[in-house]
């Protein structure tokens, strides 16, 4: 069959990474572009996140950073005029616009038409009536459900379906904003949250079945009607715990083929009936003590969990969903990783796939811990095995290097356990693990817990093994044991602690014994047929390796790992640019080692060789065993690649790049300060200490604000801003922060100081420098958690200078062979150094796209030795500015507080470009999802210390000035007013509410349409009372939506970016293309109105408040 | 990793030891023994484990509601050896590349292990795949009408057939004659005229079923309804002219694909080393209807009248899909038609 190919589509990506919505969408829509490229179709990308490769400069196409909204995308489509729209590349984010699109009748005036899954089948995917009426007409049950407005009508529902009910929110991400009500106060409570987070003010109720298994199917379909499943999963946390917050293992385990088949059948008829022409994603809950089931949810796109399919798999869904979007059929694709059987079968697995999420709940301050029907964690990784335990194990080393499933030697009372696991949390496998150690049996286990009998049984044997190894210490460890804890997953180091030996040892110990874990393939047919694949694990429970070791000279680059909070999409990014790099560089084998499902890298085709493994030191030296890499890059892979340099360095493996020796003295305060002090850099005073009494007596000298941190971080882990010697005694000495090992880092913080960071590479003699990045906000917000500007605003030329000529010399003396970046603090045209990193770092894409000039391209060639041929500091096009704006997750973390500070807390991050710098800003303010005030809107201001104060009052009369009404605190109030600004309104504090008018009050009524609240101290310990105040205030504007700063400047710069709107339209530009087969058509700078009158908002939010 | 109980209960596996390319075994257990359903046919595939040994990398406990034991439980109670711990994924490549080839599987005291020189020479010794008879093992020794329907009545000549394929023939609401897989199609039974004819799944070589072949040649047979499942598939295209060969690589698993002729494709559950050359067909009667997409070769036929069809794969899945039962709904269709 030939197929009429569109010439020209539009794909919409996800946007900023977000909890339920990260890098994943961008492996999808990099499959669909591969897929579109082979098809020579014409690709218009839109997607504001700067970190992805689905953003490099196209092949064929054009790429542009605009928000995922209609009213950035309308004027794309009519200038770009493509015939077909491809939706479900871009999550959730994209559906959305696309269905909004189509409302908005943009698609039809523009004559373009959906590809793949016609909007009628996502709209009865989406909306939970049409759900339940087509899941009906396919004979698929349902549970049964009350889609309601308002809480009465809840109140009714429920007590028709009965306590406990669960609650869910139409089109949202992740689950955010449902849970589930036990009773009627509990009803109140997540109901008004749901209907506020719903953009149609609706939220469905439903039977709680959270004791039910999870299941997923993921089901590829054809416009002929050809349809398979390629995968099942099952969450072991069972229904009670969201997907994504899911420990799941592919294929199931405990399903009976009769089970399989019916939910299988079913997911067949729903994806008939709803008409799906590509991928979609079907979960059911099965009673574990019946074959009673339901369908919960169909995800018509491509998502998480088939990103997960793929890897766990082999079958590239989105690449194959686009291909059948662009009208094939399955039969007429190929198997891309077999070469030479078709794409229309179903995968079989001879291994077992596990995914563990990535929580960062820590790094949170106040975040529930609870695990439920909202989803939390920012990332997953997967571990893949020849049995249960074995893929466990290796996801838990994935998802932190440093984190251990065994419990604890002493365990804690079963009693106190059991109601530690009734409610899960992400400790909740080593909390079984825990109990079962306590002496409980598996059953009461697995009823406590809700997880399958046969999943404790596979802990069971984790345990009494780990039992086994402490019974033996002393003597050699017999063979046998030594290789069923090998089967079973035991890293060396567990190994060593249960038997009381030193990790290499052991390792030696093994390899004498001839226990090594062997090289297997994942062929998506199981060895039934002969397949030359590039895709593979280790395990221990085989008996030969399935290739041969890569051709001499070949070079492994470590990847990134999870995403986490401070190493997300950029890293992968780093890493596929460096592996692209290196092949265009001619070496002669390119292999990749990762962990993470979602990601680009992963995808098996992209390097010479893929090893889905575990990013530690034992396997890094396994797969050396194995393969003799010539090199190993560990600077592309974020901190969590970085910190092997120095053990692999150790053990004799060639590090590729900047010598272990060199990224020790950058990461040894003391050594990297005794540098500095040479090269006549300047530098805080620090100093580090191994007590509380010296390091208190250091701060005194210096003053405060001192900032405290443990040496080699990264994120901002466990750093604090302290202001006075009480807080300083209380944080070093809970948590025990301060010891003879771990001695702390006391730096003196300065105040008011501007943060500039200088991205570069060099090859030891020659420096290329990508850009210097200005931080809006002064020091003391995390680096990840700032809005960077290019070029820099506010730092004078000299001083630019100044920081050039600095990096040269740190290049030169380290011998710097790759990328680095470098953190300095501005303050009085005098400048310091804070921090050197010798590695990749989050703001090279943004660089790289910014410049044009492919960074990496010329890393490569520092890491093998060769000449940079670029030198100076890489041009940024006339008139161009870029603004980087960071995206927080704090909706999805209940509880958590929006404050920002040293600790990172971003999860991801979008970059606009544009004439000015406010035109970029407001359009990358728009994409993280910040709402622009409305004309005569109100501002609420509340401000701390008389220094600050000062610094508002050209802001507020700037405000006051566009027509906006000013509220502020009783303090920030009274300073304004006593500074001649007229009408401001004083609103009492949230722990008055007796005292009207009440900003808490205001705010609910939808009366404050913008918060600038910014704390007295940087310490949280002090002024306790007014900081809780100020709190709840922040998580309130949250949950209501409302545009929040706690940084001066970034409010600043956002007045100034509304006070450009009401002059200038904002611009919709491609940042890059190829040329066209046919006509070029550009996009003109279009009027765009996103500033909202103010009577719709409010109207609207009346609305919600029903 | 699903559906070990039903394949181990296949009588297509008859006599041989089986591997699984899994690496867990037994992780729902097993069914109680003897249970059976409303029509009285076993749940499994059969009334006991047909394959003479298992070979697993790895066995887990069993947790399912339905499960009564553990698979090495049942496969003790049935006297059937097993051995865990072998990587499954060299052995699939070896017999991919060797074909099926003969195993022994020796059970002995752990001090007192078997030596290579005793385990080849049980080899050597043991009767070739050819030389034994499976069907007067598998095969019922008479006649017996199963089902109570007052429906129309299907003859199935039984070589092995698997339970699933009778429970879809009483389910769609016909009786059901099960005949010896050499026994004489009769036009009537017990005063009911027999309607259609089934011929189903079942151990060996095609070739070697003459009797089989002869009695669907013979006219009266030829003028029924038929339907054809896996071996059942290869012996009427035997019966008509058209020739067998041995695959390269067999069709073994839940997960094949077979495409029709109009473009339609549909995953089915296969096991088959044999398979109907496609060009044999030319001037049987019999016409393509369905082939591999992989290797090309024949997965369905049809005559022109549309009186048979046949299909190499498994349309009753158990285990595995079951999107082409709809082939029964068609067989069943004609024979009600025609009653």
């Amino acid at each position: 069959m030939t197929v009429a190919l569109p010439e020209k589509v539009l794909l919409l990506g996800s946007g900023a990474l977000k909890i339920g919505e990260a890098g994943e969408f961008d492996y999808s829509g990099s499959q669909c572009l591969k897929a579109l490229d082979e098809e020579g179709v014409y690709a218009v990308v839109v997607n504001p996140n700067i970190a992805t490769l689905q953003t490099d400069p196209p092949r064929r196409g054009r790429v542009y950073f605009q928000p995922l909204t209609p009213e950035f995308v309308a004027p794309i489509l009519a200038a770009e005029r493509p015939e077909g729209v491809l939706l479900s590349f871009g999550g959730q984010t994209a559906l959305n616009c696309g269905v909004r699109l189509s409302d908005r009748g943009d698609l039809a005036r523009t004559k373009t038409r959906v590809l793949g899954t016609p909007l009628t089948g996502i709209r009865s995917t989406e909306d939970r009536a049409k759900f339940v009426r087509a899941m009906a007409n396919a004979r698929v049950p349902t549970l049964p459900s009350r889609a309601v407005y308002s809480y009465d009508e809840a109140l009714a529902a429920a007590e028709e379906l009965g306590f406990p009910v669960i609650v869910r929110v139409a089109y949202t991400l992740g689950g955010r904003g449902g849970g589930i009500a036990r009773d009627r106060a509990e009803l109140a409570e997540v109901v008004g949250r749901g209907l506020r987070a719903s953009p149609v003010g609706q939220v469905l109720l439903e039977r709680w079945v959270g004791a039910f298994k999870q299941l997923e199917y993921e089901v590829v379909r054809d416009a002929r009607g050809n349809a398979l499943t390629v995968c099942n999963m099952e969450n072991v946390l069972a229904m009670r715990v969201h997907t994504g917050d899911n420990v799941v293992v592919a294929p199931s385990q405990t399903l009976t083929d009769a089970e399989y088949q019916m939910l299988r059948q079913a997911a067949l008829r729903a994806a008939e009936e709803v008409g799906i022409v590509g991928e979609c994603n079907i979960q059911f809950c099965l009673d574990p003590t019946s074959e009673e089931y339901y369908a919960i949810e169909i995800n018509a796109r491509l998502s998480r969990s088939s990103a997960l399919a793929s890897k766990a798999t082999g079958y590239p869904l989105a690449y194959v969903a686009a291909k059948l979007a662009l009208g094939y059929t399955l039969p007429e694709l190929k198997n891309r990783i077999t070469g030479v059987t078709t794409a229309c079968f179903e995968p079989a697995l001879d291994y077992v796939v596990v995914k563990l999420p990535r929580w960062d709940l820590d790094k949170f301050a106040r975040a529930d811990r609870r695990l439920g029907p909202s989803m939390k964690s920012v990332g997953e990784v997967m571990g893949i095995g020849a049995s249960f335990p074995e893929a466990l194990a290796k996801a838990v080393r994935m998802s932190d290097p440093r984190a251990d499933l065994l419990p604890p030697a002493e365990v804690r009372a079963p009693r106190e356990v059991l109601e530690d696991l009734a409610h899960p949390t992400p400790d909740v496998l080593r909390c079984a693990l825990e109990a079962l150690r306590a002496g409980v049996d598996p059953a009461t286990v697995s009823r406590v817990s809700f997880i399958d009998r046969w999943f404790v049984d596979a802990l069971s044997e984790i345990e009494a093994t780990d039992r086994a190894l402490a019974a033996g210490r002393g003597a050699p460890i017999p063979t046998e044991l030594l290789r069923r804890a090998k089967e079973l997953g035991f890293s060396d180091r567990a190994i060593g602690r249960a038997s009381q030996r030193d990790e290499e040892e052991v390792r030696r110990g093994r390899l004498e014994s001839g226990v090594r874990p062997r090289v297997r393939m994942i062929d998506t047919l199981a060895g039934e047929w002969p397949a030359r694949t590039n895709y593979l694990y280790l395990t221990y429970r085989a008996d030969a390796d399935d290739v041969r070791p890569m051709p001499s000279g070949s070079v492994l680059v470590v990847g990134a790992g999870p995403y986490r909070i401070g190493s997300s999409v950029e890293f992968d990014w780093s890493t596929m640019n460096l592996v692209d790099g290196l092949k265009a560089e001619g070496v002669p084998g390119v292999a990749l080692l990762n962990s993470n499902p979602e990601t680009v890298s992963t995808d098996y085709d992209r390097s010479d060789r893929l090893y889905f493994e575990e990013i530690t030191l034992e396997r890094v030296r396994d797969i050396q065993d194995f393969e003799s890499f010539g090199g190993v890059v560990t600077c592309v892979g974020s901190q969590l690649a970085q910190n092997l340099t120095p053990l692999l360095h150790m053990c004799g493996v060639p590090i590729l790049g900047t010598a272990s020796e060199s990224i020790d003295t950058a990461e040894d305060r003391a050594r990297f300060a005794r540098l500095l002090e040479r090269l006549a850099i300047p530098q805080p005073a620090w100093r580090a200490f191994r007590t509380v009494e010296e390091a208190s007596a250091f701060a005194d000298e210096v003053g405060y604000p001192v900032l405290v941190r443990p040496s080699y971080v990264l994120s901002g882990q466990a750093m604090r801003v302290i202001a006075g010697r009480a807080d300083l005694g209380r944080f070093l000495s809970e948590a025990a922060r301060v010891s003879p090992e771990h001695p702390v880092v006391i730096t003196k913080f300065v105040e008011g100081a501007d943060e500039v960071e200088l991205d570069a590479i060099s090859d030891g003699e020659r420096v290329l420098v990508a850009g210097i990045l200005e931080h809006v906000e002064r020091a003391g917000v995390h680096s990840g958690d700032a809005i960077f500007c290019l070029p820099p605003r506010h730092t004078p030329e000299e001083v630019q200078q100044q920081l050039l000529s600095a990096a040269g010399r740190l290049a030169r003396t380290l011998a710097i062979r790759g990328p680095f970046n470098v953190q300095f603090l501005v303050k009085d045209r005098e400048y310091q150094i804070i921090e050197l990193n010798l590695r990749a770092s989050r703001s090279l894409p943004f660089l790289t796209k910014a410049t044009g000039v492919p960074l990496l391209r010329e890393a490569a060639r520092a890491m093998l030795g060769r000449p940079i041929t670029r030198e100076g500091v890489a041009p940024l096009p006339p008139g161009r500015w870029g603004v980087k704006v960071p995206q927080f997750s704090f909706l999805q973390l209940a509880g958590s507080d929006p404050l920002l500070g040293v600790e990172m807390q971003s999860t991801g991050e979008v970059a606009c470009f544009g004439p000015t710098f406010s035109d970029a800003l407001v359009k990358a303010l728009v994409a993280t999802g910040v709402r622009l005030v409305p004309r005569r809107g109100t501002a609420f201001l509340s401000v701390g210390g008389p220094r600050l104060k000062e610094e508002l009052l050209p802001v507020a009369e700037r405000l006051r000035a566009l027509g906006l009404k000013i509220t502020a605190t009783e303090d920030t109030g009274a300073f304004l007013a006593g500074r001649g600004l007229k009408g401001v309104r004083t609103l009492h504090k949230v722990s008055e509410p007796d005292r009207h008018p009440n900003v808490m009050e205001e705010l609910d009524r939808g009366k404050v349409d913008l918060i600038l609240n910014v704390p007295l101290s940087l310490t949280q310990e002090k002024f306790e009372r007014m900081l809780e105040d100020e709190y709840v205030l922040r998580r309130r504007a949250v949950e209501l939506g409302v545009p929040l700063f706690t940084s001066l400047e970034a409010f600043a710069a956002y007045v100034e970016g509304v006070a450009w709107l009401e002059e200038h339209p904002l611009t919709v530009d491609a940042l890059y293309g190829t040329p066209e087969p046919g006509a070029p058509r550009g996009a003109p700078s279009q009027q765009i109105p996103v500033v909202p009158r103010r009577k719709r908002a409010r109207a609207r939010r009346r609305r919600r408040a029903t | 990793m699903v559906g070990y109980p039903e394949s181990l209960t296949d009588p297509s596996f008859r006599g041989q030891i089986l591997t699984f390319t899994y690496p867990l075994l037994g992780n729902y257990g097993v069914p109680p023994a003897g249970a059976r359903d409303r029509t009285g046919l076993p749940i499994l595939e059969s009334e006991e484990v047909q394959v003479r040994g298992v070979v697993v990398r790895g066995t887990t406990p069993p947790s399912h509601w339905s499960s009564s034991r553990s698979l090495a439980q049942w496969m003790a109670e049935e006297g059937v050896p097993g051995v865990r711990g072998v990587d499954t994924r060299r052995l699939t490549e070896h017999l991919r590349s060797n074909g099926v080839v003969r195993g022994v599987v020796d059970v002995a005291a752990a001090d007192a292990p078997p030596s290579d020189a005793e385990l080849a020479r049980a080899i050597a010794h043991a009767p070739g795949y050819a030389e034994e008879n499976y069907m007067a093992e598998v095969a019922p020794k008479s006649p017996a009408v199963l089902g109570r329907s007052k429906g129309p009545l299907v003859a199935v000549l039984d070589c092995g057939v698997k339970a699933s394929i009778l429970r879809a023939l009483l389910d769609r609401g016909v009786a059901v004659l099960r005949l010896p897989y050499d026994h004489e199609v009769p036009t009537r039974w017990d005063g009911r005229r027999v309607q259609g004819l089934l011929v189903g799944n079942g151990p060996g070589d095609p070739a070697e079923l003459a009797p089989t072949i002869e009695e669907l040649r013979r006219p009266s047979t030829r003028a029924l309804p038929t339907l054809g499942i896996c071996l059942g598939h290869q012996l009427l295209a035997l019966a008509r002219g058209a020739t067998t060969f041995k695959l390269k690589y067999g069709h073994r698993g839940q997960n094949k694909t077979i495409c029709f002729a109009d473009g339609r494709a549909l995953i089915v559950s296969e096991n088959h080393g044999y398979a109907v050359d496609a060009r044999s067909l030319r001037g049987t009667g019999l016409e393509s209807w369905a082939t591999n997409p992989d290797d090309g070769t024949l997965e369905g036929f049809r005559d022109g009248s549309g009186r048979v069809l046949a299909l190499q794969g498994h349309p009753e899945g158990h285990p595995g899909p079951q999107e082409a039962s709809f082939a029964f709904d068609r067989f069943v269709g004609k024979v009600k038609r025609r009653a």
